[in-house]
């Protein structure tokens, strides 16, 4: 196993500097080389270090030498992109740019987030693979980025929840309503002596003074603190002066 | 024994000592190899840049909730907000990453002087963001749009000098615009504050990059700057459509 892993590091990893060098390691280079050929076709290799190698073998093989470097063989060997692949890129980026402002014109409703959030992820997707080198890179530092993503789809999908499912208190009815929407939120408890009192005449809010069961009583004591919870959304110094 | 040889086994072999004396300076003593302080930079580099992520994700959630919320309030904010300053913004910062990029590939190449030419234009690309953001935010103090308790402030209440005898326009606005405001400021604040620590180490990069640090061999602090701030880009690239473009009415259609 650690003979395999040397060899392909070997084969991963070289210079491209072009100074000659001793005969006698060159010599020895080939040989490792010879063995590592012969090996190949049996070892099933994951596809990533297969990748590698095809990788080494594009930057010129010729050149294949690192006795003139000390620790050539684990020689730093990172992508070198092209002026036309970053320009490529650069021009996808400023088309999705125009795109992005001209969509949002078009009245779509909801959809213009998403189409908006869409097009912006396509082009950090752009900025990660290319300028980033994600693409070349180890894909450990893919990993990272996915995790780190993943958990903020975790942080957004738990929080909009409970967000949207909050409801607050209607002093009016006694129930918890939801703030957008005006509806009753599910499984809110119904105070039936408020709702007597809807029944009843309108605005009459003085049932809250006969609180009959000690339940009631706990359940009224609990509202203040609900209800300042909610005015944290709007904070006190909100209102403009109008 | 050949160097070599020696090189190859460097992990596991006895020749440990020797090979160690063989660092060149750049390649911290602690590293067998140079490709391996090199992917250790990367990686510590991702984690910072996750972190970083998930940092800016608070914000993010916090607009969420916001504009779902108050939906009407973000849209008549951001109907104040200067869209063609935006837009440009956005190509600056897009061009500023090409050039990063670009200064990685000819650090990478070993051309020095090249490597000059792209680390001064992402510098200035920089620069002309800030410069930029500076008039928009100008304009935002100017008609009292300021963040959270001081939106619709009189400029003649505030006790800031400078911005003293404002217009307001904030009472024309729905009631909540201050909440968009707010994250609109802390925001792009905080986007900005990353933009002037970028430019700070762009400096320290140019600098060492003119001192001949660099080479084909040793480029790893350019790849790690570029790095960051193609994570600057990334931001911005999520924050001018989500802050400028809310319910996007060609220009004029409103007041």
């Amino acid at each position: 196993m650690s003979e395999k892993d040397d060899d392909e590091k070997e084969k991963d990893s070289h210079s491209e500097d072009e100074e000659s060098e001793e005969s006698e390691s060159e010599k020895e280079s080939e040989s490792e080389e010879e063995e590592e050929s012969e090996k190949e076709p049996e070892s099933e290799k994951p596809k990533a270090a297969a990748k590698k190698d095809d990788h080494a073998h594009d930057h010129g093989h010729d050149d294949h030498d690192h006795g003139d470097l000390p620790y050539g063989t684990d020689e730093v060997h990172a992508h070198i992109g092209s002026y036309k692949g970053y320009g490529a890129v650069f021009m996808a980026l400023i088309f999705f740019t125009v795109l992005t402002v001209g969509v949002a014109s078009i009245h779509l409703g909801k959809a213009n987030l998403a189409v908006a959030v869409v097009i912006a992820s396509v082009k950090a997707t752009l900025v990660c693979t290319f300028f980033m080198h994600l693409k070349d890179d180890n894909k450990f530092n893919s990993l990272i980025l996915i995790a780190a993503v993943t958990f903020i789809g975790v942080f957004f999908a738990l929080t909009l929840n409970d967000v949207s499912y909050r409801e607050k208190l209607d002093p009016q009815s006694g129930n918890r309503m939801f703030i957008q929407s005006g509806d009753k939120a599910p499984g809110s408890w119904e105070n039936p002596i408020k709702k007597e009192e809807a029944a009843g005449p309108a605005g009459e809010n003085k049932g809250s003074e006969t609180k009959p069961a000690p339940t009631t009583t706990a359940t009224a004591s609990a509202q203040p603190g609900r209800d300042s919870g909610e005015k944290l959304g709007a904070p006190a110094g909100s209102a403009p002066a109008k | 024994m050949t160097e070599s040889v020696a090189h190859a086994d460097a992990h596991d072999h006895e020749e440990h000592g020797e090979h160690h004396g063989d660092h060149p300076k750049w390649l911290q003593h602690h590293w067998d190899t140079p490709a391996q302080q090199f992917d250790a930079a990367k990686i510590g580099m991702w984690a910072f840049l996750g972190q970083e992520l998930l940092f800016f994700s608070g914000l993010f959630v916090a607009y969420a909730i916001y504009r779902t919320w108050y939906g009407e309030a973000f849209a008549a904010g951001s109907h104040e907000l200067n869209r063609q300053m935006g837009a440009i913004n956005t190509c600056v910062l897009l061009f500023s990453s090409l050039t990063a990029a670009l200064s990685v590939r000819s650090s990478q190449l070993g051309k020095k002087n090249e490597t000059t030419t792209w680390i001064l234009l992402t510098i200035g690309c920089a620069f002309g963001f800030l410069f930029i953001k500076y008039f928009e935010y100008e304009a935002k103090f100017h008609h009292g749009l300021l963040p959270g308790s001081f939106f619709g402030t009189p400029r003649d209440m505030l006790t800031f000098a400078p911005l003293q005898g404002a217009h307001s326009v904030a009472e024309e606005l729905p009631d909540h615009t201050h909440a968009f405001f707010s994250l609109y400021f802390v925001m792009t604040g905080l986007h900005a504050i990353h933009v002037i620590v970028g430019i700070g180490v762009w400096i320290w990069i140019l600098k060492r990059n003119l001192r001949g640090d660099f080479s084909k061999r040793y480029f790893t602090p350019v790849d790690i700057t570029a790095l960051y701030w193609h994570l600057v880009d990334l931001v911005w690239i999520y924050l001018f459509p989500l802050l400028y473009l809310i319910d996007y009415v060609p220009h004029g259609a409103h007041h």
